[in-house]
């Protein structure tokens, strides 16, 4: 079994001072992965904590965090999860002291780190102890996790100095406060992950209010702003999800295929439902295949095809929270059938009767009642022109623009 | 001897302190110097009959002595006296009397005899006279009338020996006294709980969800019990144990399925919640918890009481998911879908914040089994119509409602009535047979009387009908409002 060599790990982080390199100080704390159970030897460290390492630097007392990472590391490499975290909490707390006695904001892009390590770390401890289903149970490492990151937060954001966007992060001078917006997408990272979205409201305000969402590293501002518009998708304000999400996409970095794609999975619904349609090439490019029956049942008005895709993937869409607004994209989907039935019929006069043909056609019988209602909430909502009539069973159409195209956009 | 025996007349004033008659006194026949020894002074304010006899016994009790406190408190405010016979009488009046009066505060009293009647010390200027014979707290006379600022000795007559205050206190020791405000003082029994007495122990006041969390065995054998919100640690002799509740449920329903001769739905909600209560505080949490939550929302909800309703499914919510015993969970599914509906019903009211993440976890959680059955089926079909503002389908559904679930959705049936209205109106051109409105409306259209009441109800949203007949809804003419009507729920 492998275990951290803590003397190196002391060398490092002394040269890593020294040299005054903040990423490579941060890079001192990077956790190894859990080892899987398999590779693992029999024996595991028996006792919580191994050797104490100490250093002092910088006028800072390294020695407890760099004695839990080594903890931490160990634990890792002997497959131990849970442990694994544990040591990692002591670690970021003794980090909360460590840099809140520092000056200036150079030990920002460590405090990064360590979050983000705490995060991963809380997520694997989840993972390899959740036996029940319970949610309350499977959550409560991750819930820990929020409140170390909560308090990382406010060490970060309480920082008085005046805060210089362009200034780089150096040793004495600048503000803690840069360190706020990746912070905050970790946490927003989190709470989308616990479903506790009303917290995330509360970190909206202050970084909103201090204009922190448009200063900074555009890889925190992306990120940001995907939460962001997730987050409105959720309240169904689906203008400012679409700017955001849009936002997002245009900055994401050309390169960062996976992140596009994550974007997208939210983006597409909410464009779908604003009645633009993504190309073909887009969605097999970035293999978003689930949308593929969505995007042609709409497109060309097929409504069997539309539903069926979207019982397919209901579970998913549900998961991700989009369901309800693809459920809407059936109106668009309706008045497209019935564009596609004018068109074909070439006549202003829609018998109903030839509307419930079609649609027996494709598989779903309905009265035609139920299609009078149809057409009546489509008359109502303006996507389409004109009028019923129940005595002779007949939709007729306006002769100007009977399917007006801005109806749908504009909504 | 000097005329010892002699009634030493002592004339006072009224509501004053001794007559300042020089120290001299009314021998009957002619003013004479006052002796020196003391006479007892008469509480003030008391006149005639008693103020008049005051002889002077050195040594012996007496008991025609009053209180001595009260005679002292007038002594004390009595104006002092010269002190000392005049000198005429010096030599008459034997030495041992010639000391000075002791209301003289300018002389010391010192004496061979004891001075029972002196000043306890020099400090004090009024006398402190034991207590002859008198029963305790016999004489309470306390005169509120004097003029004189006392001194605050001795807490101004207040006697504060142990036997006194003991007998003082007895006084309360019935109902609703001493042991009663006792236990009534927070102070008191909370600090037996959540360590409020210990060194250390928190101080936060407790609140009703405090003291549904004490644990409690109950012991209380009456089946009814008021129910009153909880602002002090339960009582284990009013809480019933769980035969006794069981029991009591069981009367309850049968009660309430007797509809003729039941009392209220107030008395079953206020029973059922003191059931829940002695529940709670017993931490019991079984398939009988189940029921009665379950019972409890069952009436709520043939009542129209949503708010109860809601408190019950929210606690059924947590049952269910802690229980998974068969029994515990026979009704899960028919809960499941009220919940569905319920939030449906709330994402109709246009003053509902919540967004739509409650309907999407609670889709979520369903497995599949649960997806097939028919109540959730239904409730599933219920949320898409409503979603798409399929009022046709709605309000067949609605129809076909399985338990309890029509008297909820019941509550959403005026919105959707006038959203439907809107939209036929706006769709139908130039007109549409009410009839037909009537019946995508979800109104019953079977007897000439509810045509007659749907055509009531659509001239409350101002509607306007055609005038040859009135058979149809000149919609282009009609601008829809909501009802104005005062029966809005009924299906009709």
């Amino acid at each position: 079994m492998t275990v951290v060599n803590r003397d190196g790990k002391v060398s490092e982080l002394q040269n890593a001072l020294n040299a005054f390199d903040l990423d490579q100080i941060a890079s001192v704390f990077v956790l190894p992965k859990v080892a899987s159970t398999s590779t693992a030897s029999g024996r595991s460290t028996s006792s919580s904590s191994g050797k104490s390492v100490s250093l002092q630097d910088h006028g800072l007392d390294w020695s407890s965090t760099l004695t839990q990472y080594c903890n931490a590391s160990d634990a890792a490499l002997a497959g131990d999860a849970s442990k694994m975290f544990e040591s990692q909490c002591a670690l970021h707390s003794s980090f909360h002291s460590v840099f809140s006695s520092s000056q200036g904001n150079w030990l920002v892009p460590t405090l990064h780190m360590i979050c983000k390590m705490t995060h991963k770390a809380a997520i694997a401890a989840d993972r390899y102890t959740s036996t029940s289903a319970s949610s309350k149970d499977s959550n409560a490492h991750l819930q820990k996790a929020v409140t170390l990151l909560q308090e990382s937060y406010s060490k970060t954001s309480n920082d008085r100095r005046e805060f210089k966007a362009d200034a780089p992060l150096d040793d004495q001078e600048g503000s803690k406060k840069a360190g706020v917006l990746k912070i905050v997408n970790e946490l927003f990272a989190i709470y989308f992950r616990l479903n506790t979205l009303r917290l995330c409201k509360n970190l909206l305000r202050p970084v909103e209010s201090r204009k922190l969402h448009q200063m900074g590293k555009m890889a925190d501002m992306v990120t940001y702003r995907y939460y962001v518009g997730r987050l409105n998708l959720f309240e169904d304000q689906y203008q400012a999800a679409e700017q955001s999400l849009e936002y997002a996409l245009k900055h994401c970095h050309k390169n960062a295929f996976e992140n596009k794609r994550r974007i997208l999975r939210y983006l597409v619904p909410v464009k779908l439902f604003r009645g633009r349609l993504p190309s073909l090439q887009l969605l097999e490019k970035y293999g978003l295949l689930e949308f593929l029956p969505i995007v042609e049942g709409v497109r060309t008005g097929d409504l069997r095809l539309f539903q069926g895709g979207l019982v397919k993937s209901q579970d998913i869409f549900i998961h991700r929270g989009t369901y309800l607004l693809l459920e809407k994209c059936k109106t668009v989907c309706y008045r497209n059938l019935f564009k596609r039935i004018h068109v074909i019929t070439e006549r202003h006069q829609i018998p109903l009767n030839t509307v419930a043909k079609s649609l027996k056609w494709l598989g779903m019988p309905i009265d035609l009642d139920e299609v009078e209602c149809i057409l009546a909430n489509l008359i109502f909502r303006g996507y389409i022109r004109g009028y019923l009539s129940h005595a002779k069973r007949v939709l007729v159409l306006s002769k100007r623009d009977p399917f007006p195209v801005s109806a749908v956009i504009m909504k | 001897m000097f005329a010892n025996h002699q009634y030493q007349y002592q004339y006072q004033q009224a509501g004053g302190g001794a007559v300042s008659t020089g120290g001299m006194v009314w021998n009957g026949n002619a003013w004479v110097q006052a002796p020196a020894a003391a006479q007892q002074q008469q509480p003030n304010g008391r006149n005639s009959t008693f103020s008049t006899a005051s002889y002077v016994q050195p040594q012996k009790e007496s008991r025609w002595s009053r209180a001595p406190q009260q005679q002292a408190r007038p002594a004390a405010a009595a104006k002092p006296q010269q002190g000392g016979p005049p000198d005429g009488l010096k030599s008459v009046i034997p030495s041992h009397r010639n000391k000075a009066s002791p209301y003289s505060s300018r002389q010391k009293s010192s004496s061979k005899y004891q001075n029972h009647y002196g000043p306890a010390n020099e400090n004090e200027d009024f006398i402190k006279v034991p207590n002859f014979g008198v029963k305790k707290g016999s004489n309470k006379y306390v005169n509120p009338n004097s003029a004189k600022k006392k001194k605050p000795m001795d807490d101004a007559g207040f006697q504060r020996s142990s036997s006194t205050m003991a007998q003082r206190a007895n006084r309360f020791s019935g109902p609703g006294g001493n042991a009663d405000v006792r236990q009534a003082t927070a102070k008191g029994i909370d600090a037996r709980y959540m360590g409020k007495g210990v060194i250390g122990g928190s101080s936060k006041k407790l609140d009703e969800t405090d003291y549904e969390q004490m644990k409690v065995k109950g012991s209380c054998r009456k089946l009814e019990k008021q129910y009153l919100r909880l602002t002090a640690p339960p009582k284990a002799e009013l809480v019933r144990p769980l035969e006794i509740l069981q029991q009591h449920l069981f009367n309850l329903k049968t009660e309430w399925k007797s509809k003729k001769t039941r009392r209220d739905y107030l008395w079953f909600c206020a029973e059922m919640k003191a059931v829940r209560q002695d529940l709670t505080v017993q931490h019991i949490q079984n398939s009988f918890t189940v029921q009665a939550y379950e019972f409890h929302a069952r009436i709520a909800l043939q009542e129209g009481d949503i708010n109860e309703f809601n408190q019950a499914q929210t606690q059924l919510k947590i049952l269910y998911e802690k229980l998974d015993d068969a029994k515990s969970l026979e009704n899960e599914n028919e809960f499941v879908a009220y919940r569905m509906i319920y939030f449906v019903v709330m994402s109709l009211n246009k003053g509902y914040k919540g967004g739509s993440s409650d309907l999407l976890k609670l889709m979520l959680s369903l497995t599949s089994s649960q997806r097939n059955d028919p109540a959730i089926k239904h409730s599933l079909q219920l949320r898409a119509a409503v979603a798409e503002m399929d009022y046709h389908k709605f309000f067949q559904l609605m129809k076909s409602c399985p338990n309890l679930g029509g008297m909820l959705i019941s509550r959403s049936v005026p919105i959707m009535r006038h959203l439907a209205l809107q939209r036929i109106c706006r769709a139908y051109r130039p007109s549409v047979a009410f009839v037909f409105a009537l019946k995508e409306l979800g109104f019953s259209v079977e007897t000439a009387k509810e045509i007659d009441d749907g055509k009531k109800y659509l001239l409350s949203c101002g509607c306007v009908f055609n005038d040859e007949d009135g058979s149809e809804i000149q919609t282009k003419n009609t601008v829809v409002r909501e009802s104005d009507l005062e029966e809005k729920r009924s299906l009709n």
